[in-house]
């Protein structure tokens, strides 16, 4: 059994609903002892550009986005961030919530490539 | 559902997850158990309708004994293979 998994996710002001699940699964996989990622991309991006968490809350039984996102890096999961997809929208490093790291395909590839399964939403 | 655990159930503390599901029960309960010593017993209460697949799943990833079973009451010991003897 892989000890790694990832968690990718494209949506956030396109579908919070995606978002929120996304953020579900990657605190269960972080919760179930795997060394878990998420990488945002496309809209995803958004879940850890500040401000627009907050703005996210798909109501019970679901937790509001900030509150996953942030259990999620307490707990040590790590949230990747696409960097061209950040420039896309004219954001920057300085734009994202603190425990998200820019990083680009390659990260996502090695990530995956060491046998991690992944899921998308 | 049962009303209440079987009595010979024995555990050092509980952890009710009420209504709680899917992710945000596990990391929760992940959270809570960090601190806790190999061997540590509790008592798992959660309403969660999908409670008999998933505590059984998270507790053969994470290398903690589900002793028994009884739903909504579960017996978890943690981390068993590192107690030291």
């Amino acid at each position: 059994m892989a000890d790694k998994f990832c968690v990718t996710i494209t949506h956030c002001r396109t579908d919070g609903d995606k978002a929120t699940l996304g953020f579900v699964v990657a605190n269960a996989a972080q919760g179930s002892e795997k060394e878990t990622m998420v990488f945002l991309s496309s809209d995803g991006v958004y879940c850890a550009v500040k401000g627009e968490a907050e703005k996210i809350d798909e109501g019970a039984p679901f937790a509001p986005l900030k509150e996953l996102v942030g259990k999620f890096v307490n707990a040590g999961g790590k949230v990747y961030v696409c960097t061209p997809c950040l420039k896309k929208r004219g954001l920057g490093e300085n734009d994202l919530v603190d425990g998200a790291t820019p990083a680009g395909g390659a990260a996502l590839v090695e990530w995956l490539s060491s046998g991690s399964p992944c899921v998308g939403y | 559902m049962s009303e209440a655990y079987p009595d010979h159930w024995e555990f050092d503390d509980e952890f009710d997850g009420g209504d709680e599901t899917c992710g945000r029960v596990i990391i929760n309960l992940y959270t809570y158990l960090k601190p806790m010593p190999p061997g540590y017993r509790i008592l798992l209460i959660s309403k969660d309708p999908a409670a008999p697949i998933e505590f059984p799943a998270w507790c053969r990833m994470t290398k903690n004994a589900l002793l028994d079973m009884v739903h909504p009451y579960y017996l978890v010991e943690y981390k068993p293979e590192l107690k030291k003897e």
